[in-house]
């Protein structure tokens, strides 16, 4: 089982542009690992990078030590991944990785059944429906078992949560720390307060370069300076309010709304 | 990075749409069928790099472009350097510019015009075809908008498949029909997500007010200039250049 991601000195050019710059880091089993930036910063190709469809960098990449070999050995899910679905049922959707791995259908019908279950899904329901036939969540979830199912080492993952209900988002998250016991689990955000709590660790990508943190010094150098990160108003309101000393407050949208609602009343009674 | 309209106001740039589109169509024209050398074509395209480049195109982007055009160049070349005589690395190199030309010649015209100039352009083509009941400024929509969805559908199609082939698909067959099916993980969701963003666009322009055969008002107007005047003579030469020949023969 694959231990540790280093990227070592790692840059990328197109053409005359230097789409990243001297990449250090590393990412670790056991932990949502963050990989945080701005539009443009450069998320993108490092996740090209990771998944080995960039192959023209300098630096290097080591697994535990080791070249890389991506192929085989990631999976990548980016944005809305239930677009990809183009099987007639959630069956087939997540035995297809598989049946390309030249698995009978006797064998992949118990793990495809398991992994569903292991995703939140009830095989029993829905393994002869549609995939367009589940819910938003569902959708969601089938479409990153459906990447997952073939377990790959390391889960490359362009903005998970994005689209999701506040449950949705709740029930990924912690589908998500579970996963990261067995695999290198690398999240690329532009919103990363939500996954803040659960990540142990976070590289920080602008354009001089990158820079490794812990996430609770990330989100006080954002709190402290706007212009480092700009995290949404709703969070950094919150924050203010809820944050501990040294703890990072576990915050979703809809504990500002109660939390909002309370103040509101409480104005209202003393008018 | 893909080959899109960078604003500018180069020569290029200020010429009038429909000088722009007639210059682009007739050098495609002529860099398909001309029967000129290697040199005198290296020395033409070379000619109109130079005047691109003075005027202010970027032509980073479309140098960089030519690498999705390398296998079919290679292919052109060794297919065309094949003759009685065995290989003849001059024509192989004479057929390879041609293609290069269309090439260079489509990315910088595409570079240099705007989503509004390019739908006048269309349009004007189109208008003759009016007179018979045609709908020209429609199809001119149509056109434009499929030729700027082109790159966001070719930028969706690699991201559609580098997913894919992390799940483990092989997107190549053997034969033809097996080939066709290892494609389907690759179409499918192309196509689903066209017609989503078909929908989406749709939706987008009924709300921003668009009917279909509204009569339209023109935000901007093109008008003719002096540089116009001079530039109307390259699209007349390069034709009257492929028309040679039937003169000669009528003579």
């Amino acid at each position: 089982m694959l231990e540790r991601l280093e990227l070592k000195d790692l840059t990328v050019r197109y053409g005359r542009n230097i789409l990243l710059k001297n990449l250090c880091g590393s990412f670790s089993r056991r932990q949502i690992n963050l990989v945080v930036g701005r539009a443009g910063s450069g998320k993108s190709t490092l996740l090209r990078v990771l998944a080995g469809f960039h192959k023209e960098y300098e630096g290097s990449v080591l697994a535990d030590g080791q070249v890389f070999e991506p192929s085989g050995n990631i999976s990548l899910a980016f944005q809305n991944p239930e677009a990809l679905f183009f099987n007639g049922t959630v069956a087939e959707e997540v035995g297809y990785a598989l049946k390309m791995r030249k698995m009978s259908a006797r064998e992949i019908e118990p793990i495809a059944r398991q992994w569903l279950q292991k995703w939140g899904l009830d095989p029993d329901r829905c393994w002869l429906n549609h995939p367009l036939e589940l819910s938003g969540g569902e959708k969601r979830r089938l479409a990153l078992a459906a990447c997952t199912v073939f377990l790959p080492p390391v889960v490359l993952l362009d903005e998970p949560l994005a689209g999701l209900d506040a449950q949705g988002q709740r029930d990924l998250i912690s589908l998500l720390s579970g996963m990261a016991t067995d695999h290198i689990v690398i999240v690329v955000t532009h919103e990363p307060e939500l996954l803040l709590e659960q990540s142990g660790s976070l590289l920080y990508l602008h354009a001089d370069g990158c820079k490794s943190l812990k996430p609770a010094e990330f989100l006080r150098l954002a709190l402290a300076d706007s212009s480092f990160f700009p995290l949404p108003e709703w969070y950094r309101y919150a924050v203010r309010h809820f944050a501990q000393s040294s703890d990072l407050p576990n915050l979703r949208a809809d504990d500002v709304y109660r939390f909002v609602k309370t103040r509101e009343r409480m104005h209202a009674d003393q008018l | 990075m893909q080959i899109s309209y960078k604003p500018g106001n180069g020569l290029l740039y200020s010429l009038n749409p429909m000088i722009k589109g007639a210059i682009a169509f007739s050098a495609i024209v002529f860099f398909s069928l001309n029967t000129l050398g290697l040199v005198a074509m290296t020395a033409i395209t070379a000619v109109m790099l130079l005047v691109s480049r003075l005027s202010g195109v970027e032509l980073g982007d479309i140098f960089m472009s030519v690498r999705r055009i390398l296998l079919l160049l290679a292919i052109v070349g060794l297919i065309q350097g094949f003759g009685a005589e065995g290989f003849s690395l001059v024509d192989a190199c004479a057929a390879m510019i041609r293609i290069l030309g269309v090439f260079l010649v489509a990315g910088v015209y595409v570079t240099v015009s705007s989503q509004s100039e390019l739908t006048f352009f269309w349009e004007a083509c189109f208008r003759p075809l009016g007179l018979i009941g045609f709908p020209a400024r429609e199809f001119a929509l149509v056109m434009v908008i499929a030729v700027r969805f082109f790159p966001v559908i070719l930028g969706e199609i690699d991201r559609i498949r580098m997913a894919q082939v992390a799940r483990g698909a092989k997107l190549d067959g053997g034969g033809l029909l097996a080939s066709a099916a290892a494609l389907m993980p690759l179409m499918i969701p192309t196509l689903t997500q066209a017609i989503i963003r078909a929908g989406e666009l749709a939706i987008a322009m009924e709300a921003r007010g668009y009917r279909v055969s509204a009569q339209r008002t023109r935000y901007q107007r093109f008008r003719f200039g002096i540089v116009d005047l001079f530039a109307i003579l390259i699209p007349v030469m390069l034709l009257a250049y492929l028309l040679r020949p039937f003169f000669y023969t009528a003579g």
